[in-house]
């Protein structure tokens, strides 16, 4: 019952930042709808426990909890590795940049020694 | 039939050793020299301007594959026949480039790669000479390839070997990426005895041993990405 009102309400307030960012202050993120679903989602598991249950076992897992966990770490590591490979896009993109200034400024070097 | 040999040199922060390393390659009578200032926060490009040699900045540091990627893209528009890779930090004796490239210029080979386990090697730590044998261990199950020393800075190149094969290793695990490269072009290359000088200034500077971890999960997702 603590976790419950706790987290919830924590939740809760998630869903309120989301409300008041997007709705009343008109800064629109582009995944608004997704991130409230998504807390929405996560506020039910947290007020009706038994239903997460039910899900659970149609996968023969017998809590709740579990499933969610199982589910959270693979989406973890998913995102994870989509970070990690826009990181290396990104360097190699700040290399070609970098590449590309040091080639031109040595150019005008020798243009300007003509 | 004379060659145009350029030496290339990736530095970074190197402002108390370029001055020799560029002084000690004049004396060998190579002239055609680029230094590729890999974002440096010291006086490394202006060393090496002041010995006349051509110099490239990177604006910020990028890792020695990303310099040698700039320097080879910049004497590629320079007419050479021949490139030198050379470390900055005095490792290096200009008097073992002649051995490099003689068997470039016979036609014997397009790479050739120089071996700090063919030659002498002073002063080699314990530690870092059995990383480096088992690292050639490694180089050669997972390349193919009979090499001796695959991590040594100091290679001589036809200069066709790079209208084919571009780097895109920023730091430590282009050399391994240049090996695979080379072997996967079957480009013909071999090994000849050089001299390293380990000091307590290079060593300093040189790679960590734990790098080794990150060049084999480089290489790994290299491979499989294929």
């Amino acid at each position: 019952m603590k976790f419950q009102i706790i987290f919830g309400g924590l939740v809760a307030l998630f869903i309120i930042r989301l409300f008041y960012s997007n709705v009343i202050k008109g800064v629109k993120s582009k995944h608004f709808l997704f991130y409230l679903l998504f807390w929405i989602s996560v506020l039910l598991a947290i007020i009706f426990p038994e239903e997460t249950n039910k899900i659970a076992r149609f996968f023969n897992i017998t809590r709740g909890a579990d499933f969610f966990i199982y589910i959270s770490i693979i989406v973890i590591f998913y995102l994870l590795f989509r970070f990690y490979e826009r990181l290396e896009k990104i360097e190699q993109n700040i290399t070609e940049i970098v590449r590309h200034i040091a080639l031109k400024e040595r150019a005008a070097q020798e243009d300007k020694g003509k | 039939m004379n060659k145009k040999v350029f030496i290339l040199i990736a530095a970074f922060n190197e402002e108390k050793a370029i001055g020799n390393v560029i002084e000690d390659l004049h004396s060998q009578g190579y002239l055609n020299i680029v230094v590729v200032d890999d974002g440096s926060r010291d006086g490394t490009a202006a060393e090496a301007l002041k010995r006349g040699v051509d110099v490239l900045s990177h604006i910020v540091n990028r890792g020695k594959g990303a310099a040698l990627q700039t320097g080879t893209d910049y004497i590629l528009s320079k007419d050479a026949d021949i490139i030198v890779h050379f470390d900055a930090d005095g490792q290096h004796r200009a008097e073992d480039i002649k051995h490099l490239i003689k068997p470039i210029i016979d036609g014997s080979a397009d790479v050739v790669f120089g071996s700090r386990f063919l030659g002498v090697a002073e002063n080699i730590p314990f530690l870092r000479k059995l990383l480096l044998k088992l690292g050639r261990i490694y180089t050669n199950l997972f390349f193919g390839a009979a090499l001796s020393d695959t991590h040594n800075g100091l290679r001589a190149f036809k200069i066709d070997v790079f209208k084919k094969i571009v780097l895109t290793e920023d730091r430590f695990a282009y050399a391994s990426e240049l090996v695979e490269k080379v072997i996967k072009n079957r480009f013909l290359y071999r090994e000849v005895p050089v001299n390293i000088n380990y000091s307590e200034y290079s060593l300093g500077k040189g790679q960590k041993n734990i790098n080794a971890v990150s060049i084999v999960f480089r290489d790994l997702k290299r491979r499989i990405g294929r």
